[in-house]
């Protein structure tokens, strides 16, 4: 089963990363943007069938690694 | 006294750290991160570089190693660690040391030499040293402290800043 998870900077947490790839678009000529803010996403392939067990067990990874909830959110993407 | 220097897979300067250590007098050791035991130690140094390429974010593949559960049950009895660089970015990611360091505000690889004042005289690192200012050399990537406002008043309120950065000698 194929779980996705979704990373991305709290809203108060500077990411210079965004900035800068804001004004390079600004700079190509994509001049309507507000922001642009740089995430992370993850493709998990887990043996566990169980949906529910799944999601768990994800939300689990992403408590203790994926993300570091200090500076970050994720999102869990329903298993596929 | 005898000290213990962690080598993760990308550590820099952990042999630097153990000729400085043993030139102050240390016995020091040489401890794999994928040991289970730490050698009996009176402080722990976890040194700087680029442990495991800086992966999804720069220590938080080292602070999960085998050493790392010896290292956090030594410094939560009470233990001296110290954290370079990479291994202070270590010791965040384990949780010991509250906050996360973010990428450089202007995306600059910072080396240069900054000027510091002691705040805690009591501290066990700094109480004997004379001098309230001292210089030292910073070399980062990542090296913007953040945490969250009941943190840092945690952190201001349990007068656990012991340096600040200051403008310079004078």
């Amino acid at each position: 089963m194929k779980i996705s998870v979704i990373i991305t900077l709290k809203k108060d947490v500077l990411d210079p990363q965004g900035k800068v790839i804001h004004q390079t678009l600004d700079g190509m000529g994509f001049n309507d943007l507000n922001e642009v803010r740089q995430g992370k996403y993850f493709e998990i392939d887990t043996k566990e069938n169980d949906p529910k067990k799944a999601k768990d067990k994800v939300e689990e990874m992403c408590n203790k690694l994926l993300a570091n909830l200090v500076i970050e959110n994720y999102k869990i993407i329903d298993a596929q | 006294m005898k000290s213990s220097v962690i080598t993760f897979p990308g550590s820099n300067c952990d042999r630097d750290m153990d000729v400085a250590l043993k030139k102050f007098g240390f016995k020091n050791k040489m401890v794999w991160h994928d040991d289970a035991e730490l050698p009996k130690s009176d402080l722990v140094v976890l040194p700087g570089g680029f442990s495991y390429g800086d992966y999804l974010r720069c220590g938080s593949m080292a602070s999960k190693s085998k050493i790392m559960k010896s290292v956090i049950n030594f410094a939560t009895s009470g233990g001296m660690v110290m954290g370079i660089c990479n291994g202070f970015q270590i010791l965040v990611e384990t949780g010991l040391v509250p906050g996360v360091l973010l990428r450089n505000k202007y995306l600059e690889f910072i080396c240069k030499n900054v000027f510091v004042k002691i705040n805690d005289k009591k501290n066990t690192y700094f109480k004997n040293i004379d001098s309230e200012v001292l210089e030292f050399h910073i070399a980062h990537n990542e090296g913007n402290y953040f945490c969250t406002n009941d943190q840092l008043k945690e952190i201001e309120d349990n007068e656990q800043v012991a340096i600040n950065y200051c403008d310079n000698r004078w």
